[in-house]
């Protein structure tokens, strides 16, 4: 629950590893930069005649204030990013200039990744995600938590999902499972032979019966 | 047991010619060009040579789509086959069907055949859009879909069966359409139309030529302002007939019907649209109302689903209105009657709404400030004092929004439902029930910061209107509110599960 203001200092905290994580992504974004910026900046100001400027000026500017306020932002945001994991919800508080605190219900989960780039790899962190009903992006999303944590994170998250779902009546379904459908066929095309199979379709077209409420993507082994 | 396909039907292929004649539009053009400037007789051959090919064009897809086509229902799923060369087989759970619609354009009435669409909570288009089966494929197929018990669909009983809820009068539709302007959409239409290549090359060289030389030769002191006022006056004028006739056109005959808690809409004089949705798919109803039709008594409806509303088709040029409307014009003596409908659950009738933060005002004021300064200082490099003219202006204006908003902007918790209202010219409410909310969110701006105060948002699976959010509320209070809606939204189970 949000309760008791939005004090999250008693929240989980990021593995401290997530700096690093930041920190060499940072540079990596600003050398990318740079170089976008640099090529462009030397061919063109080789050419005037009236550029006054010290050759590259623009770009070494850029370099400066792009790793100054990314390598200084690193620690507040590590420091502000926070997690905690309630009885029936997940919140994640973010942000240092604009802040957020979002709350997601755990029988809103429609479901949860797990992901790292191969520095977060190397470092052995993961970034946990949740994606809800109707947001095509995650809902939430907790970088640099260890390999383990994410993946107990995950089970917890998950785990008492459908249950609740199951437990209460759902609307009946138009045609009960395995006796078939009760109704009446549609009115046959006006064209003969609709008994038709197509040729390259006949494995594909035994499908399961739709499962009612059984929204949770079944769990991989790892 | 193997599913049972069906095709659609074989006169599909006419309702495909024009749309394949537009996607071949280009090369019409080169061949109709060709033939021109050929002309003498001894072509006639080649001409008659281009006219089938062109024909074999249109046609061969239209066929192969037809061939290839199947729908099937079989164990609780909707099954889609299509294709040739990649073969494509689409499963529908048929609970997970948010919305069902029937198209039919003056080609599909004449010919009485309907485009069925299928809408579930996957995205904005339409998931399956089924063209074109008779009508009476098109009912039944609806019947299974929403589980009703299936019959032969016929004209009669549908009429003796119906409950009609809300059917405006024709005076008021014509009314909401004199409320609105199009000019701005003439406008964007007109240069819509000029980028088109055949039009492009002469629009341009008959400005080349005429316009610019003419404009050049008139002296400035004839320029003078009645001419460009009235021609303004003009286009408006036009603007606001075509609104009131598209207006007409398009919700003609506009009807509400409810039935076993689903309600459908249809409308349309020529093109004819029906679409069905469940009353228990409903995430977010949204009002909306211009000032002029706030003087006239009237606003419009829009309700939001999962899926789409009547959303484009994917792959398709067709696209037909976005916006999930419910009802183009609603009598505002009508609104109670129409929110208990679509939010049955909730008592809406005495909504009691509170104020945002005083401290808005401030905040907005702030907020403009450090924008403000940067323009009049860039604009300091051509007005030199007059910048100072420049900072007051964006000041006042910042105040001025401040003001409105804090006048305009309301909220209220009523029943679980998550309510504001919004705008000054224009103003919006939106109603969220707090068991359709998916997540809570509080944020906070700097500016915010300073003042401590807070925007709550509320996000719901609708795909328009998807979140609700208050600006500028006291922390303590966003907390509270944030706090009350995400224990609701943990209670309830997920309200995408409901289905027909």
């Amino acid at each position: 629950m949000p309760g008791r203001a939005l004090e999250t200092e008693t929240w989980e905290m990021l593995e401290p590893q997530v700096k690093t994580l930041w920190r060499v992504e940072n540079l990596i974004s600003t050398l990318i930069i740079a170089l976008m910026v640099g090529v462009p900046e030397f061919l063109i100001t080789r050419r005037l005649d009236n550029w006054r400027v010290p050759p590259l000026a623009i770009t070494g500017g850029l370099l400066v204030l792009s790793l100054g306020i990314g390598q200084w932002i690193v620690g507040r945001t590590y420091h502000l990013y926070r997690f905690r994991l309630g009885e029936d919800d997940l919140a994640v508080a973010k942000g240092v200039f604009w802040r957020s605190w979002r709350f997601v219900s755990r029988n809103r989960i429609q479901h949860v990744d797990i992901s790292a780039g191969p520095i977060a790899r190397a470092l052995g962190l993961v970034n946990v995600s949740l994606f809800v009903g109707g947001m095509p992006t995650a809902a939430v999303s907790i970088p640099g938590l260890t390999e383990a944590r994410g993946e107990q994170l995950r089970a917890t998250l998950i785990k008492d999902t459908p249950k609740q779902a199951l437990d209460e009546p759902i609307a009946p379904m138009v045609a009960p499972s395995d006796s078939g459908p009760q109704l009446p066929d549609l009115p046959p095309s006006p064209i003969a032979g609709t008994a038709w199979q197509p040729p390259g379709l006949e494995g594909l077209a035994e499908i399961p019966p739709a499962s009612p409420a059984n929204d949770t993507p079944p769990q991989e082994p790892r | 047991m193997n599913p049972v396909f069906h095709r659609i039907h074989p006169l599909t292929i006419v309702i495909e010619l024009p749309r394949a004649l537009r996607q071949l539009f280009v090369v019409i053009l080169i061949v109709g060009v060709q033939i021109f400037q050929r002309g003498s007789t001894d072509s006639e051959t080649q001409v008659e040579l281009y006219l089938s090919l062109l024909g074999l064009a249109v046609v061969i897809p239209a066929l192969l789509r037809y061939f290839s086509y199947g729908y099937a229902i079989h164990q609780g799923n909707l099954l889609i086959k299509s294709g040739i060369i990649t073969k494509n087989l689409r499963t529908i759970p048929l609970d997970r069907i948010q919305n069902i619609n029937f198209k039919r354009t003056l080609l599909h009435r004449l010919l009485g055949l309907v485009d069925v669409q299928i809408e579930t909570a996957a995205g904005g288009a339409a998931e399956a859009a089924i063209s074109a089966l008779t009508d009476e494929q098109a009912h039944v197929l609806r019947a299974q879909l929403t589980g009703e018990r299936p019959r032969s669909y016929s004209p009669v009983l549908e009429a003796r069966d119906k409950k009609i809820v809300y059917k405006p009068t024709i005076w008021e539709i014509l009314l909401v359409g004199a409320s609105e302007n199009r000019a701005l959409t003439i406008l964007a239409a007109i240069f819509g139309l000029l980028a088109l290549p055949p039009f492009q090359q002469t629009f341009f060289n008959a400005i080349d030529r005429d316009t610019i030389r003419t404009a050049a030769r008139v002296p400035a002191q004839q320029q003078n302002w009645m001419l460009w006022g009235g021609l303004m006056l003009a286009f408006f004028a036009i603007g606001w007939v075509v609104s009131i006739v598209s207006t007409f056109v398009k919700y003609f005959d506009f009807e509400i019907t409810e039935k076993d808690g689903k309600i459908k809409r249809a409308y349309g004089l020529f093109n004819h649209f029906e679409n069905t949705v469940p009353l228990r798919r409903i995430q977010t109803v949204h009002v909306s109302q211009n000032f002029v039709q706030r003087w006239l008594n009237i606003s419009k409806m829009y309700v939001a689903t999962a899926g789409g509303f009547g959303g484009e088709k994917r792959n398709e040029e067709v696209q037909i209105q976005t916006a999930p409307l419910l009802t183009p014009v609603l009598r505002e003596s009508e609104r109670d009657r129409m929110m208990r409908l679509t939010l049955p659950k909730y008592d809406l009738s005495a909504p009691e709404w509170r104020e945002v933060s005083k401290s808005t005002f401030w905040r907005h004021l702030r907020s403009g400030f450090l924008p403000s300064v940067a323009i009049s200082l860039i604009s300091v490099y051509w007005l030199k004092w007059g910048a100072a003219g420049v900072f007051v202006g964006l000041m006042a204006l910042a105040a001025f929004s401040g003001y409105i908003y804090w006048r305009t902007a309301r909220w209220a918790q009523v029943s679980g439902v998550l309510a504001t209202r919004v705008g000054w010219l224009k103003r919006q409410w939106n109603f969220l029930p707090g068991d359709k909310i998916q997540a809570v969110t509080i944020s906070q701006t700097p500016t915010q910061r300073v003042f401590k105060l807070a925007t709550v948002t509320c996000s719901s699976a609708a795909a328009t209107f998807q979140s609700t959010e208050i600006d500028d509320l006291p922390v303590d209070e966003a907390v509270r509110v944030a706090t009350e809606f995400h224990e609701v939204s943990a209670r309830g189970r997920d309200s995408l599960l409901d289905g027909f």
